[in-house]
């Protein structure tokens, strides 16, 4: 039986999103829009025909954007199109003016015209107030359906609500409905691709301590820091690749670090992933590190349909794009010129006017135009998107929940909300307000609690996240629990030290010293290691000045003294005890001797596992992760797969949803 | 005739609406999240109404639960009421699947919404009653706050005795209800970027008390517009900060 679906059409360029997110999900025979203006209504001209086009295609939707090429050539990511069914085409569209006529008469009409079809009306499309009609039309004939984000529709009546699977509309595919073009970096098939090796990178992170060159770039910004600051940088640190435990972890993993430099690192995976990175990016941190591993974990454990890192979102027409490109090389002048005392505000301009042989004072539109000439030429897709787009997303999601973003943050210092609302493309979501993320890497304080914060750690917990109570702290691994308990004993073990003791303003008491040497706030620290259980004498210890303490240990050893060496003495002893009794937990965080227990596999095994997952939903990702559970090792995994595909004949996809198949599928 | 209403975030027009005519009975339909602030609006409510009010603790759409989730736990939610009688009239307020389930699951035949100052009745009954004349103290005293217009400076205050002063602005230039039953505020035209974000802060501020959909905001900046339209067009870009 022949279908169709009908809905209500507003006029303005972003509910394009909504009517397609129905045609694909439904795929109907027949789409009868029904076009109502509603008095009040923010009008937007109607511009191009996107959704006609759309359902011919990606590329008739992308003839319709001429401009691409102006001001200059820049990455775009282009969109599907409409996706029939297998043996179906793009369904026939129909417009009808609502005019004078109720919804009855236009129902009733549609049902003479096509008598032999299964008609649907979806509820999702259009302004609320006209469904009121739709929803008293009592009539067999049609059925009211609600399309939901991720595909499918939901279905009304008086047995219940009845879900019935279907496509859902690519984020790609919204965007340039709505009329902007985008650009995306990574999808998630590419970042499964490489899973096991971001994983193996967020697993070796752990606390980045505060050091003097942090100090000086602190004293290098326009805002001057008070010692509150400074003390409130050193409680509350990052867990991140540049702390010296990262190395040590990362190899004991299987991994390498080829070469470790002030500014950068160079790493390499078990299965010969590459990764360069630069820690700065004009002076300012890279954050991209963050970024891919906080979309690791989002794709692991979000059960999203799609992800996207990297998203720009560009200006619509070439006249906004060549307008935004030189506001903000005015604002970089600007910058310029206001603080020739501080390199990230001078350097871009600098750099900018170097790259074209310029002198810095060379006439600002001249230099606009020849910066567009070089920018053009540039092979860098980010400098040709930088100063065209709208907004840029560190990633975004697709699920059942509709359209997330998510930024990465190493540290939140000021959590703008005001800016956060600013710089999202309110046409992708819906509800607006409720589905922007700010993911950071560093346990901040208590008034950071916001409902968007989440702690990078705690991102593998999927949507469950949000029954935390405190989802913006840090949840240290087994493992990052044995480092912290060795890092506080390394430095109780400094005071018990006799030498002269080093201390400054913002390190005057045991408190700001035990925050500093590991990195966490104190209440982290009782809650990690003494599970919360603050004794008298630590309450007392926190704020016990050292200097006090210096003064006393000439006499001798003080209670605080025996105090502390009781600690590490139960410390220790938790430590024997758990390696005693829970044998399970010491043998998932000795990662190191797991490792070596591992073995090779030998292609006729090999063979047997790949013969079990030809034509199943297997992905590359899942079949190491099975091979690994089943104690094999998986580096160079994918040579010999390629050679048994080859021997076999099959076709092997790294990236799709089914990793085997046979030539005949 | 009884009224049957859901309320969401904004309250304003199911007060009106329970105001606007004198209903045997007012059934609401609220969620945990909300329910407190709706009990409160109720027992105000009942200083000036004397029409009977039930309150119902239904499933709520959470931002846990996804709109397929919320539907099926929605749907299963009613089981426990039966379908109403014919002199019962929905109000049309909340989310379209909530009233889809509403409708086809108890059965309402009779859907109210607001329109030009008037409630209209559409279905088996078909009826039009004006709205009752709210003014903005009354609407803000029945959600416990009251308003202060003291020369350019405007504010809301907990109505208790410590009257705690919970919004404030300078930029407002005039506030009244709108035509459409919504708060309309007007705000001083931005001379500069930091005006322009402190209108979005008042803006979101109000938001966070008031729901979206209470107030409508007049501005004259193209940028904030837009944004309130949620067009497009955010901010120009500013360095980020990693």
């Amino acid at each position: 039986m022949k279908s169709l679906l009908a809905f209500f059409a507003a006029p303005t360029q972003s509910s394009n999103i909504v009517q397609a997110m129905a045609i694909q999900s439904h795929q109907p025979d027949v789409v009868v829009q029904i076009e109502a203006d509603i008095q009040g209504q923010a009008k937007i001209e109607r511009g191009r025909p996107f959704l006609e086009k759309w359902l011919e295609g990606g590329d008739a939707l992308l003839d319709l954007f001429s401009d691409l090429h102006q001001p200059f050539e820049f990455p775009h990511t282009p969109p599907k199109g409409y996706m029939p069914g297998v043996g179906s085409e793009a369904p026939e569209l129909v417009k009808i003016m609502m005019n004078d006529l109720g919804i009855r008469e236009i129902l009733e009409t549609i049902e003479r015209d096509y008598p032999e079809h299964e008609c649907k009306f979806d509820l999702l499309p259009g302004a609320k107030l006209l469904k009121i009609d739709v929803l008293l039309h009592d009539d067999n004939r049609w059925k009211q359906t609600y399309t939901l984000d991720n595909g499918g529709f939901l279905e009304f009546s008086k047995d219940g609500v009845k879900k019935t699977e279907g496509r859902l509309l690519s984020i790609v595919d919204r965007s340039w409905l709505a009329g902007f073009p985008i650009h995306v970096s990574m999808a998630l098939e590419e970042i499964r691709s490489k899973q096991e090796f971001y994983s193996m990178v967020m697993d070796s992170t752990y606390i980045e301590k505060f050091t003097d060159e942090e100090r000086q770039s602190m004293n290098s910004k326009l805002k001057s820091f008070t010692r509150e600051d400074f003390k409130n940088r050193k409680r509350y640190r990052p867990i991140s690749i540049q702390s010296d435990k990262f190395v040590e972890r990362f190899h004991a993993k299987g991994g390498e670090v080829v070469n470790r430099r002030p500014d950068g690192i160079e790493l390499k995976g078990s299965n010969g992933e590459e990764w360069d990175i630069e820690f700065f990016q004009n002076t300012v941190p890279n954050g991209v590190p963050l970024e891919l591993m906080m979309v690791n974990e989002i794709s692991k454990a979000w059960n999203c349909d799609e992800v996207f890192q990297g998203v720009s979102i560009i200006q619509p027409s070439s006249e906004l794009r060549e307008m935004s490109f030189k506001n903000l090389l005015k604002k970089q002048h600007n910058d310029f010129l206001l603080h020739p005392e501080l390199e990230h505000m001078t350097g871009p301009f600098r750099r900018r006017c170097e790259a074209l042989g310029l002198s810095v004072n060379t006439p600002l539109e001249e230099l606009i135009s020849l910066e567009i000439k070089r920018v053009e030429e540039c092979d860098d897709e980010d400098e040709k998107l930088a100063f065209i787009r709208v907004c840029e997303i560190d990633a975004l999601t697709l699920d059942a929940h509709g359209v997330c973003s998510f930024d990465a943050k190493q540290m939140l210092r000021n959590f703008n909300i005001q800016q956060a609302s600013m710089q999202r493309p309110a046409f992708l979501f819906n509800p607006k307000e409720a589905y922007y993320f700010v993911t950071g890497s560093t346990s901040h304080d208590k008034k950071r609690n916001n409902r968007a914060v989440i702690h990078i750690s705690n991102l593998n917990k999927g949507r469950d996240v949000f029954q935390m109570k405190d989802k913006h702290e840090w949840s240290p691994s087994t493992e990052d629990l044995e480092d912290l308990k060795a890092d506080w004993i390394q430095a109780v073990n400094e005071i018990l030290e006799p030498r002269v003791w080093k201390w400054n303003d913002e390190t005057s008491t045991f408190r700001d010293y035990f925050e500093e040497e590991v990195g966490i706030s104190w209440k982290l620290l009782s809650q990690f290691l003494f599970n919360k259980q603050m004794e008298p004498v630590d309450a007392m210890l926190q704020n016990y000045p050292i200097e006090e303490h210096q003064k006393k240990k000439k006499k001798g050893e003080s209670a605080l003294v025996n105090h502390l060496r009781k600690k590490i003495a139960t410390l220790e002893n938790k430590n024997k005890n758990e390696g005693g009794t829970n044998k399970q937990e010491s043998e998932s965080t000795d990662l190191s001797n797991k490792k070596k227990r591992l073995k090779n596999i030998q292609l006729p095994e090999l063979k047997k596992h790949l013969i079990d997952i030809i034509a199943k939903e297997v992905r590359y990702f899942e079949f190491n992760e099975s091979l690994q559970k089943a104690g094999y090792r998986t580096k160079g995994i994918k040579t010999k797969i390629e050679t048994i595909t080859k021997e076999m004949g099959w076709i092997f996809d790294m990236k799709g949803k089914i990793m085997i198949r046979s030539k005949g599928e | 005739m009884q009224l049957h209403l859901l309320c969401g975030k904004s309250p304003f027009l199911w007060i009106k609406a329970v105001l606007s005519n004198e209903w045997s009975k007012v059934k609401i339909y609220t969620y945990q999240e909300i329910f407190e602030q709706t009990i409160l609006i109720c027992a105000k409510l009942n200083e000036i109404s004397d029409c009977k009010m039930e309150v119902v603790a239904i499933q709520g759409l959470e931002s846990v639960n996804s709109m397929e989730r919320f539907s099926v736990e929605f749907e299963r939610d009613l089981d426990r009421f039966k379908p109403v009688e014919e002199d019962v009239i929905l109000f049309y307020s909340g989310t379209v699947p909530h009233l889809a389930i509403l409708v086809s699951k108890l059965n309402y035949r009779s859907l109210m919404k607001f329109h030009s100052g008037k409630f209209i009745v559409s279905g088996h009954i078909e009826k039009s009653i004006d709205e009752y004349k709210l003014d903005l103290d009354q609407f803000f005293k029945l959600q416990g706050y009251s308003l202060i217009r003291e020369k350019s400076n405007t504010s809301l205050a907990l109505d208790d005795t410590a009257g705690e002063i919970i919004f404030k602005s300078n930029i407002i230039t005039n506030i009244e209800l709108s035509y459409f039953g919504k708060i309309q505020i007007d705000w001083k035209k931005p001379v500069s970027s930091g005006q322009r974000k402190k209108s979005v802060a008042g803006i979101l501020q109000l938001i966070e008390l008031f729901g979206r959909h209470s107030i409508e905001h007049n501005i004259e900046d193209p940028i904030i517009e837009n944004w309130l339209k949620n067009v497009n067009m955010p901010f120009e870009m500013e360095s980020e900060e990693e």
